[in-house]
Formats: C-alpha cells, sequence, structure tokens
C-alpha cells in the first residue's frame, strides 16, 4: 500500500463528491483571471497596510535593542539597524507597489516577500513573538514562487500550477487557524489528564478577558460584554474554537471561502472590541485571500488540468 | 520536457501535507524535545503560552506581604495569583483592583487602571475571600525592562519560553 492509496479515502473526504463540470475549460480560464486579480488586491491591499503602519514599525524597529536576535540576521550584526531596518519598510512598500502594479513581475513579488520576511524576522528579534504578521508573511514567500506568466497566453498547466500556488497560500493560512483550534482542544483535553481544574467553564471567555485586560492594560470599548453576559461569551467561544477546527476543511470547499472570511473578519473585530487585542495583520490577508476569493462566488477550484476530448 | 500534470499536483499535495503535519507536529514536540517552539518561521499553535512579550509586559507589584503570605518584591502579578488557587481570573481581577484602591496613592494607580468599569461594577457585592487582607503596596512597575535594569539578578521566571 503505497502513500497515494493510504491518503486518498481522507482527501476524497476533504474534497468532497466530484461533479460532473460541463465547461471545465472556461471554468479554468475564469478562475486563472480571478486569481490574477485577486493576487493583486493581495498587494494593494498590502501596500496600503504598510504604508499605514510603515512608521509604527520604523519606530519601534529603530528603538529596539535586539535583545535576542533570530538566526537568519545574526550574521548582519551592526547593520541591522543601520540597514535592515528601513529595508524591511521601504522595501515592503517598493515590492508592494511593484507587484501591485505588476502583479507577474517575480521581481517585485520576491521584494516584497523578503521584506516583509525582515520585517516579521526583525519584529521577533527583541523578545516578541508577532504571531498576527507570520500569514502575511507566508503568504508573500508562497506568491514569490507563482509562475511566471508571459505575453503569450498560458497554458492550461501554467495556468492551474497559478491557480493551485494561490490556493497552497490559501491553504497554509488555514492551517494555522486549525492549529489554534487544535491547541485550545488540547488545552480542554489535558485538564482530566492532569487532574487540573478544567477551565472550560461558562466564564472562560470571561476569564481570558480579564487576564488580556491585567496584562496589557488595554482599553476594550465592548468588554462590559464579557462580564456581564459570560453565557454569550462562552457560546461564542465554542463558536470560535469550532471555525478553528473547520479551517482546513474549508480550504477544500471553496464555495465556503467567503462566507469563512466574513467570519474570520468578525471574529477578529471581536477581539479587538472585547479584548482590545488588536488583528490588523491577520485581517488583510484574509480579506484578500477568502474574502474575495477567486474560487467562492463563480466557480469552485478546478481541481485539475481540464482534458480535451478526443 | 516538463512532468506530467498528476506528478505537479501530488508534489503539491505531498509538499502542502508535510507542511501541515510537520508544522503540526513540531507545536507538540518541540517544546519538549528543544525547549522553545519559537523557530522561526515556523508558525506554533502553541504561541500564547511561550510568547515572550506576554513577560515583557508583566505587571510586577512591590508587595511584601498579601494576606499573611509573604513575599519578596517586586512579585509578578501572576505569581500573587498562583498562591490563590480556586479563584478564576475575573474574580482574582476583581479583587486586586479592590485591593488597588484601597491603598491609594501611587498603590491605586499600581494595579489594573484601566481595566474597564464593568469589571468592578458589581464589586460590592461580592463576598471576599480576602476581606481580612493586609498588604503593603510600595510601588509598580510594568515593564520587565525596568524590572531588570532595577533588579537585575534578583529574581528569574520558572515559565518556558522567556521572560525574567
Amino acid at each position: 500500500m503505497n502513500l497515494n492509496s493510504m491518503l486518498r479515502p481522507v482527501l476524497r473526504h476533504l474534497r468532497g463528491p466530484r461533479r460532473f463540470d460541463p465547461q471545465p475549460f472556461h471554468r479554468q480560464s475564469e478562475a486563472f483571471r480571478r486569481t490574477r486579480a485577486a493576487v493583486q488586491v493581495f498587494y494593494v491591499i498590502s501596500l496600503i497596510f504598510c504604508v499605514q503602519n510603515g512608521h509604527w514599525g520604523l519606530d519601534r524597529l529603530s528603538g529596539s535593542q535586539f535583545s535576542a536576535v533570530l538566526w537568519p540576521f545574526k550574521i548582519f550584526g551592526p547593520v541591522l539597524q543601520g540597514w535592515l531596518v528601513p529595508f524591511s519598510v521601504y522595501g515592503w512598500i517598493a515590492g508592494a507597489l511593484g507587484a501591485a502594479l505588476f502583479p507577474d513581475s517575480r521581481a517585485a513579488r520576491a521584494l516584497h516577500g523578503v521584506a516583509v520576511f525582515t520585517f516579521v524576522g526583525l519584529l521577533n528579534s527583541d523578545g516578541h513573538f508577532a504571531h498576527n504578521y507570520f500569514a502575511f508573511m507566508w503568504i508573500s514567500a508562497i506568491l514569490a514562487f507563482l509562475p511566471k506568466i508571459g505575453d503569450v497566453a498560458p497554458g492550461r498547466q501554467r495556468r492551474q500550477n497559478y491557480i493551485l500556488g494561490f490556493w497552497a497560500a490559501q491553504f497554509v493560512v488555514c492551517t494555522f487557524y486549525f492549529m489554534t483550534g487544535v491547541w485550545k482542544v488540547r488545552g480542554v483535553l489535558e485538564c482530566p489528564l492532569r487532574g487540573i481544574e478544567c477551565e472550560l467553564t461558562h466564564k472562560i471567555l470571561t476569564n481570558i478577558g480579564a487576564q488580556e485586560l491585567i496584562q496589557f492594560r488595554g482599553f476594550a470599548p465592548t468588554s462590559w460584554l464579557l462580564f456581564d453576559y459570560p453565557w454569550i461569551a462562552f457560546v461564542s467561544y465554542l463558536g470560535v474554537i469550532g471555525l478553528h477546527l473547520v479551517s482546513v476543511h474549508v480550504a477544500f470547499r471553496p464555495h465556503w471561502h467567503a462566507l469563512y472570511g466574513g467570519l474570520r473578519i468578525v471574529f477578529h473585530l471581536g477581539t479587538l472590541a472585547l479584548f482590545g487585542v488588536d488583528f490588523g495583520a491577520m485581517v488583510m490577508p484574509v480579506t484578500a485571500l477568502f474574502l474575495f476569493s477567486p474560487f467562492g462566488n463563480y466557480s469552485a477550484l478546478p481541481r485539475a488540468i481540464p482534458k480535451r476530448s478526443s | 520536457m516538463s512532468p506530467r500534470p498528476q506528478a505537479r499536483n501530488r508534489f503539491l499535495k505531498i509538499t502542502l501535507l508535510a507542511f501541515f503535519f510537520g508544522q503540526l507536529g513540531f507545536s507538540m514536540f518541540a517544546l519538549s524535545l528543544w525547549g522553545t517552539e519559537n523557530v522561526f518561521p515556523l508558525y506554533t499553535w502553541n504561541i500564547f503560552h511561550t510568547r515572550p512579550d506576554k513577560f515583557n509586559t508583566r505587571h510586577f507589584l512591590l508587595v511584601s506581604r498579601l494576606d499573611g503570605v509573604e513575599f519578596k518584591p517586586p512579585v509578578d502579578i501572576f505569581d500573587i495569583k498562583d498562591r490563590f488557587p480556586g479563584i478564576d481570573m475575573y474574580t482574582f481581577a476583581q479583587k486586586i483592583h479592590i485591593l488597588g484602591q484601597e491603598a491609594g496613592g501611587p498603590a491605586a494607580r499600581s494595579v489594573l487602571p484601566l481595566i474597564h468599569e464593568s469589571l468592578l461594577r458589581d464589586h460590592k457585592q461580592v463576598s471576599w475571600e480576602f476581606a481580612e487582607l493586609t498588604y503593603e503596596v510600595i510601588g509598580y512597575h510594568l515593564n520587565r525592562r525596568v524590572i531588570n535594569k532595577k533588579y537585575l539578578g534578583r529574581f528569574e521566571s520558572k515559565r518556558p519560553g522567556g521572560g525574567p
């Protein structure tokens, strides 16, 4: 029994029943066109995000002591602040602008990917762990490897590779959310195993909110909801865990992408309103990848390269 | 010769599966194997347990005595919490805020001034397990770096993943 036959039942379950497609060529062409537009949207959003937050990044990184420099930047030593910090911000802006104008330019996409990687790495080189930037970083890295689209209309193979490259970015983001959900479930399952008092009570989100407010002293405009209505908070918390857990499944269900993206954005805005925790860096890529998913509205993700009938 | 379409799909499939299970496995076992989960650029699911910036923004109170329990200030607010198991974080937040308010002066600012008012709305009706608490609050610090500068080497964190 080889790997493929072992995985086949799982993958079949994930991708759902096959449907007869009366217009496979048209569907692939349309999905390709929309994917190219979505890639452009991602870079436009990235540009807006960096222009808006660039000054914050520069201020923060320029004043950083880089107390725990991460491995990719250790060789740079003293040039960290003098050269790498401005490169990370201005490179991000330049790369995003270039890729937004010329989404087929691999150089621009690569510049964007390297700059975002540098920015996130430097941000985390000071004992921090800016996990909300990881989606940006991985998406940028994957999109940098999208196949080259020349002046001549690309063939079916290249179109399919382009589509699947974009879908790979969607899948990776879904795995991040899935892992977050698994962590929460694992935390609950650990309680009886370790003999500790389980936190899964109706005030669990209320307690988390209290801890966040203690720890960060942040202001959250609607945090009173957590404390006045802990049962509503509890139910919504279970809903969020469920949303996390279906993430990987959703990656294989293109017609759920837009709904999933919308719920994700509601979730992130909820953390902002209830805890004062800002996940703007996650909202942006989720908007580009899922809310405007090229496979969500019109056509499902083509599962195979269409074949000409003989 | 370009690879067959099926081969390309299989390559992507295997790559993504390897990414998924690799990340998942790494997140599950990295802490026990290498003592850290913060291996850039991998994402980790257990992020909230080991996120070092949590420890950068911890609250250290200069409390020397609380409910008969002696502390050696500065003491992390969550270490205080650990000494009083059995109450949830929500109740603890209410109680510690009241304690700070009762202390007056700088101590009132020392604990949770920005906790939302609603958190404290019904504090009068709470039956305090801490009613008989006696304590001394002699100052406060917010940032680990400030603490490290002032009390360098005075204390070490028992928690994994960073922190003082």
